[in-house]
């Protein structure tokens, strides 16, 4: 077993990196001055994940297996996961998001029983028939939710505009008739596959030891084999599918999606050095104290509860957002476009650059602030191939010409998308 | 714990709580008033109007900019209802001195900024800057229209006006839309004032510094203000004769279903604690009968929960449901809240969502924005418990106190928002 201590010597704290016999990452961080404790148990397996390389076949699953996975593993052979988690006090969750499903819990008293319980229920899969077709009508509910929610709906339909590859496109729980396809052999098959220990990572932060986490994963974990990444990845060609997509939903006010591709080779990701600099860049494009926001918002076209912008950026793709509310989406899309060429060909300053690094840094130390947030960093940046303090580091060391670079390569109008959700009449 | 109280004049008191634990220091400042239908819209546009601009830094920009420089601090406008009061709130967020390269005093500058907003803004001809106004009026009006768009919270919204009415005022937290609308500068400005004269206002500063310097960056400026004594009161709603009912139909694919019930309790009663023990047991956990019976054991509905709200004494059970699943999704509802009156539970349902709640509360004191919520929304009790202190009262009531609260319950009101196809 391969243990380091990583510490960050201006934050002052620091975490034990684990690579624990079983194969499973392991990574403490200990805070033993708050009550509680946070777990989160990931892996690499998402929405985009739906076919890999087998004894020269390549096996298939319908679009919301990863999603149907998460929901069906709490319900073992023995009974539900939450009736345990009920005698220990904690509060459990799960996601699934396109590249990787987490399982959580916090809790106060009973870290350590409820530790078992989650590496548990997670490595014990139980599935049948009868569980699955259960299972139907409350994942069915739960994407007829998400088929009224407008932000959701903005999202994926640019992600259809942006993307031919079905794995992005598609809805993160599929559709009602995507996950009828799914039966208990599927749900084996790809759990055997990608919830393999070295895929996986398990984080804890707040009151507890590293011993403590270390002792249960040897009383819980057997060895498993090594990890063979057989993911077979869908073409994506470097065109957009349309430049403009609209959809028309019960709501009173429009909301809009811009989104700009970029050319991300198959299965790969953006380095960490480049999200950081893009980071940077929308910070001095678009941030509150940009002129870019102050002229939309004088404008009457933004407002300050809903516009922002993001880098969405999975394994194989990647592409700026700019989101947000407005009665004219098409001018918001037209003055984003007009600014960023001004700041392409114009430059910046000094001053402005600095300014961003300095609060973006100065929010991502802020952030590490509770056993909740701490733990879902680690999680989050361990699954794509990164410590927590990496990224934070990225960002101080990100220069002007950084930034110049990610202006030059990226948001083009070439690969640009608008995305709009317009009130029904 | 490590809090201290001052009070720096009628009806305004300063929290302060130093924590090291945390990476960060958090300044509020609370104003509550009676939510009333002639002064919300106008209150609700204060908060907003406080944080465009400042007297050292009147400009919009100007001032995120330096927000900006302080390592991205934030500031924050919001507004909320509480039982019979609106809440209007200003606070920020910075990181703590420790982190900063140069010496900083970042909390300091914050806590000196959030001062001068909350209680010398910049007026020009003593009203807020009318250009401001206009962004900010047409702003709440979006943020109304924004809810439009989010159904479960447009359907909470419906049910709770129903559960409420007509003892509590039926005006939104953000007041009518066409008061708003007539909304001048002018007008906004003489709430502030009131604001400042009458509402109950709490202060807080919570994190990694030392809160003695922070309050004395308020002192001055809280202990001039010209106060008058107000009274709030928290009535008791009383039993409906027949819950109040409505349907609207709108195009869903999932329908919202919300029953609301009355408890005939406020936030002064002693049967809150054992209301709270109720709500977790009926629809507050992963392990409430609603979770358990409703949606796993049915499979009626995506999310069946329960939320209680101790200032009005009302709680509210709201669902997403198939709209052909309506009738059955009552019906299992309905049968789970009469089992909680017969006392159809068992010794581990009791124990189990003590436990619950004994955690959540215990992790109260983890997150700086949960301990401002603890202290603020108890600042009208004699004495405040502890999140510990209540953990402990929570573990000791018994079954018989868990009956008789539950049997308080009262369906009051019944909201539905379909796209049709309900089996009716």
């Amino acid at each position: 077993m391969l243990e380091n201590w990583v510490r960050h010597e201006k934050i002052g704290e620091e975490y034990l990196n684990v690579r624990h016999k079983s194969g499973l990452n392991i990574l403490v961080y200990p805070k033993p001055q708050f009550h509680g404790v946070f777990a989160i148990f990931g892996t690499k397996f998402g929405s985009i994940d739906c076919a890999f390389r087998k004894d020269g076949r390549i096996l298939r699953c319908p679009a919301g297996t990863a999603h149907f996975l998460e929901h069906k593993l709490f319900e073992g052979e023995e009974g539900s996961a939450f009736d345990r988690y009920a005698k220990t006090g904690a509060s459990a969750n799960a996601y699934t998001s396109f590249d990787k499903t987490c399982y959580l819990f916090s809790c106060t008293d009973h870290a350590e029983e409820s530790l078992r319980i989650l590496l548990s229920f997670v490595t014990q899969p139980f599935f049948t028939d009868e569980t699955v077709e259960k299972e139907l009508g409350i994942i069915g509910q739960e994407i007829r939710m998400y088929d009224d929610d407008p932000n959701w709906r903005v999202m994926f339909n640019l992600l259809g505009g942006l993307y031919h590859s079905e794995s992005v496109r598609s809805d993160i729980a599929g559709t009602a008739e995507s996950i009828s396809a799914i039966t208990p052999e599927i749900l084996y098959e790809f759990y055997n596959k990608y919830y393999n220990l070295h895929n996986m990572t398990l984080c804890v932060a707040g009151r507890i030891e590293p011993e403590t986490v270390v002792s249960v994963a040897d009383e819980m974990l057997s060895q498993t084999s090594e990890y063979e990444d057989t993911n077979v990845y869908q073409e994506e060609d470097d065109s957009v599918v349309s430049h403009f997509v609209r959809q028309k939903l019960s709501v009173n006010l429009p909301l809009f999606e811009l989104g700009f591709k970029e050319q991300v080779k198959k299965g790969q990701r953006v380095s960490l050095a480049d999200v950081a600099a893009t980071d940077v860049m929308l910070s001095m494009l678009a941030s509150d104290f940009s002129p870019l926001y102050r002229r939309l918002l004088d404008s009457g076209l933004i407002n300050e509860s809903s516009f922002g912008s993001e880098l969405f950026e999975v394994r194989g793709y990647a592409s700026t957002i700019f989101s947000g509310e407005s009665r004219e989406p098409e001018r918001v899309a037209e003055e984003i476009r007009k600014e960023i060429e001004s700041l392409r060909c114009n430059g910046f300053t000094e001053d402005r650059f600095m300014r961003s690094r300095k609060s973006l840094y100065g929010k991502n130390v802020a952030y590490l602030n509770s056993a909740e947030s701490i733990g879902s960093s680690l999680s989050a940046l361990s699954l794509a191939g990164y410590g927590l303090f990496e990224y934070i580091d990225a960002i101080a060391a990100v220069t002007p010409m950084d930034v110049e670079r990610r202006l030059a390569e990226t948001m083009r109008d070439s690969h640009c998308v608008l995305s709009i959700i317009d009130p029904v009449e | 714990m490590n809090t201290f109280r001052l009070k720096f004049g009628e009806g305004v008191s300063f929290l302060g709580l130093n924590d090291e634990r945390f990476k960060t220091v958090r300044i509020a400042i609370h104003f509550l008033t009676p939510l009333e239908n002639n002064s919300a819209a106008a209150n609700a546009l204060v908060p907003g109007l406080l944080l465009r601009a400042s007297r050292e830094y009147p400009d919009y920009t100007e001032l995120g900019c330096h927000l900006a420089d302080l390592y991205g601090a934030s500031v924050y406008a919001d507004v909320d209802r509480f039982g019979p009061l609106q809440v209007l709130s200003i606070s920020g967020t910075c990181l703590a001195d420790r982190f900063a390269l140069e010496g900083e005093k970042l909390s300091e500058d914050l806590a000196s900024l959030l001062c001068s907003m909350a209680f010398s803004p910049i007026l020009y001809d003593r009203t807020f800057d009318v250009s401001g106004f206009e962004i900010e009026r047409r702003q709440l009006l979006e943020a109304i229209d924004s809810e439009f768009g989010d159904k479960r919270i447009l359907a909470r919204k419906a049910a709770t006006k129903m559960l409420l009415s007509p003892e509590y005022s039926c005006v939104s937290r953000y007041g009518e839309r066409e008061e708003i609308e007539r909304m001048t500068a002018k007008r906004c400005t003489d709430a502030w004032r009131v604001m400042t004269k009458k509402a109950r206002i709490e202060i807080s500063v919570i994190g990694n510094c030392d809160p003695k310097v922070i309050a004395e960056i308020f002192r001055p400026a809280a202990e001039r203000l010209e106060r008058q004594k107000s009274e709030f009161q928290f009535i008791t709603l009383p039993e409906k004769p027949k819950p109040e009912s409505r349907k609207d139909i709108q195009d869903v694919a999932q329908a919202k279903l919300v029953l609301g019930f009355r408890t005939g309790t406020n936030l002064l009663s002693k049967e809150t604690d054992a209301l709270r023990l109720v709500n977790v047991m009926l629809g507050g956990s992963p392990n409430s009968k609603l979770f358990m019976n409703v949606r796993e054991g049915q499979s009626l509905c995506y999310y069946c929960s329960a939320s209680f709200d101790s200032a009005s004494g009302t709680i509210l059970i709201d669902s997403g449901v198939a709209p052909e699943k309506v009738k059955k999704a009552r019906e299992a509802v309905l049968r789970e809240v009469d089992a909680m009156k017969r006392g159809d539970f068992t010794e581990d349902e009791v124990d189990n969502a003590k436990r619950y709640l004994r955690d959540a509360y215990r992790t109260v004191f983890d997150h700086a924005g949960a301990i401002d919520s603890w202290f603020l929304y108890r600042c009208f009790l004699d004495h405040i418990p502890t999140p510990d202190e209540t953990a402990d009262r929570i573990g000791m009531i018994t079954r018989e106190e868990i009956i008789s609260a539950a049997s308080r319950l009262s369906l009051s009101a019944e909201y539905l928002l379909t796209g049709g196809g309900v089996d009716a």
